[in-house]
């Protein structure tokens, strides 16, 4: 008689959400360093101010994403393409977009999903004093990417922005002032 | 008495799988990446199977992966002419190194500074990690698309296998190959053994064993189908492999006998790796599953549990049984 193996459980499958490589694994815990490097200040102070504009940054970033819900934005990607979409919602690693009634040069895909490490920049309109807005009195951010286009004028109507990926240089305009963030790898 | 033997099987790819690798043993286990031409290359805790994480951003079929030895990197190679690393902890890219042609194949030294690539553009190439905006060190020579490329002699040389069928042996500071192995086919794939300095080679339905250094044949053995990727044991008394026919082969390294075959995969057996201590191999296929396959079958090990007659007659609810190999899993 041949005696069957038998086995505990099944080997687990990936999560439909997201890409796995769990946080709080101990082998995460252990083994990876914080994903925001700092500019390298030793001063605590100066560490604390980096970490409120870090934390500010991120805020920002993702009430952005909540206000371009539904609007119509314009991106510029690589090789000159400039295309215009309804925004739906981004992905939780923001590696894509989900987008409506994208217009392509071959026509419009009535949903679609953008590659967010194809994009450049992006634009859109904001309405004036929307109420999410107000405690910050944020008239417009500016960000780019690799490229810093210092040539873009903030305008109370129209705010540029790109998918803050791995490694970025900011300047963010406050106010009407101007703070110039260490480059680096900041994931904000 | 040999035991049916059912594998565990790894879902979540869903095109084929052409390449795995495993890393060495860490204090947290042994881990798999698995390379798929669905672009997404996986990486599993090695002894279970379980998905631990995808590595997402090539935007073409991953060809080659692999790990280093503490599985805190990962490299793959893809068919959109770069090659990535990855922190292999965290899933983030680390570095993108662009190619001009689809990359295959891609290889860590041992301390993981240096990577080394091959591809359809015919040049192997060295990038020092630590200086990834350097231009690699490139190894021109082979005359058609390059399959495999490995670090062997402690990372002093380069044993690559192209399409041209030659195997050719290079010192990595000298431009012209140290050694070349010349055949009547494509070789299918290439394995370096560091202990007992062995290379393994298959072809067509053969799979034969040269000494790395001086590409001496040691034995061939030959099998009833054509031969996609086979690996010798650890501890060199076994050899696996996998082709055409979708079953996996197990032979007897000492005396060339075919001991086993196993039904399981639904495609063809793309890829078959021996596990760093030996007690399991894990096979990839066309059917876009990995299965992993216990190298002394009905031993406790990793999911599988060793179960002794008397507790068959009792009920006992936390052992499930295995679906036979002819129903999908």
């Amino acid at each position: 008689m041949k005696t069957p193996v038998c086995v505990v459980r099944l080997p687990r499958g990936p999560d439909p959400h997201g890409r796995g490589f769990d946080p709080t694994s101990p082998r995460y815990l252990a083994l990876c360093p914080s994903s925001l490097s700092t500019s390298g200040e030793a001063d605590p102070v100066a560490l604390r101010a980096e970490q409120r504009a870090r934390a500010m940054m991120r805020e920002r970033f993702l009430r952005c994403l909540i206000s371009m819900a539904n609007k119509k934005i314009q991106f510029l990607m690589y090789e000159r393409v400039t295309v215009a979409a309804v925004f739906g919602a981004s992905d939780i690693d923001v590696l894509n977009f989900q987008v409506s009634d994208l217009q392509t040069p071959i026509g419009v895909q009535t949903e679609a999903l953008i590659r967010c490490q194809d994009v450049i920049s992006y634009s859109f309109d904001m309405e004036l004093q929307p109420p999410v807005y107000n405690q910050l009195s944020l008239p417009s951010v500016c960000c780019t990417g690799r490229a810093l286009q210092r040539g873009c004028t903030p305008s109370q109507r129209t705010c540029v922005l790109v998918p803050v990926l791995f490694d970025l240089s900011m300047e963010t305009v406050i106010n009407g002032g101007v703070i110039h963030l260490p480059s680096g790898h900041a994931r904000v | 008495m040999a035991m049916r033997q059912t594998p565990l099987t790894c879902s979540g790819h869903t095109r084929p799988v052409v390449d795995l690798a495993f890393s060495g043993i860490t204090p947290f286990g042994y881990f798999l990446i698995s390379a798929c031409k669905d672009g997404k290359p996986m990486l599993r805790q090695g002894d279970t199977g379980d998905w631990i994480g995808t590595f997402l951003g090539h935007k073409g079929a991953v060809w080659g992966a692999t790990l280093n030895t503490d599985a805190t990197k990962a490299a793959t190679a893809a068919a959109d002419f770069t090659a990535k690393v990855w922190d292999a902890v965290s899933g983030a890219e680390v570095l993108t190194l662009a190619h001009k042609h689809i990359v295959k194949s891609v290889h860590f030294t041992k301390d993981s500074n240096c990577l080394l690539t091959g591809g359809n553009d015919k040049v192997i190439r060295i990038y020092d990690l630590n200086q990834p905006e350097e231009a690699p060190q490139e190894i021109p020579g082979h005359t058609a698309s390059i399959k495999r490329a490995l670090w062997c002699h402690d990372d002093k040389h380069i044993l690559s296998a192209s399409e041209d069928r030659t195997v050719r042996l290079w010192d990595r500071n000298i431009p012209e190959a140290v050694k070349t192995l010349s055949f009547d086919t494509s070789v299918s794939s290439m394995e370096y053994l560091a202990d007992g300095d062995v290379v393994l080679i298959t072809y067509g339905k053969t799979i034969a064993f040269y000494n790395a250094h001086s590409l001496e044949l040691i034995k061939t053995i030959v099998t009833p189908a054509n031969i996609h990727s086979a690996s010798l044991h650890p501890e060199k008394d076994f050899i696996v492999a996998g082709g055409d026919d979708f079953k996996l082969y197990k032979y007897d390294y000492g005396t060339s006998e075919e001991l086993e075959s196993y039904k399981g995969h639904f495609g063809p057996v793309h890829c078959v790796r021996f596990s760093p201590d030996g007690e399991l191999y894990a096979s990839g296929s066309e059917d876009g599953t990995l299965r992993l396959w216990q190298t002394a079958v009905g031993k406790t090990y990793g999911l599988w549990k060793c179960v002794l007659p008397e507790d068959l007659v009792s009920e006992n609810p936390e052992l499930i049984y295995p679906v036979p190999a002819e129903i999908k899993a």
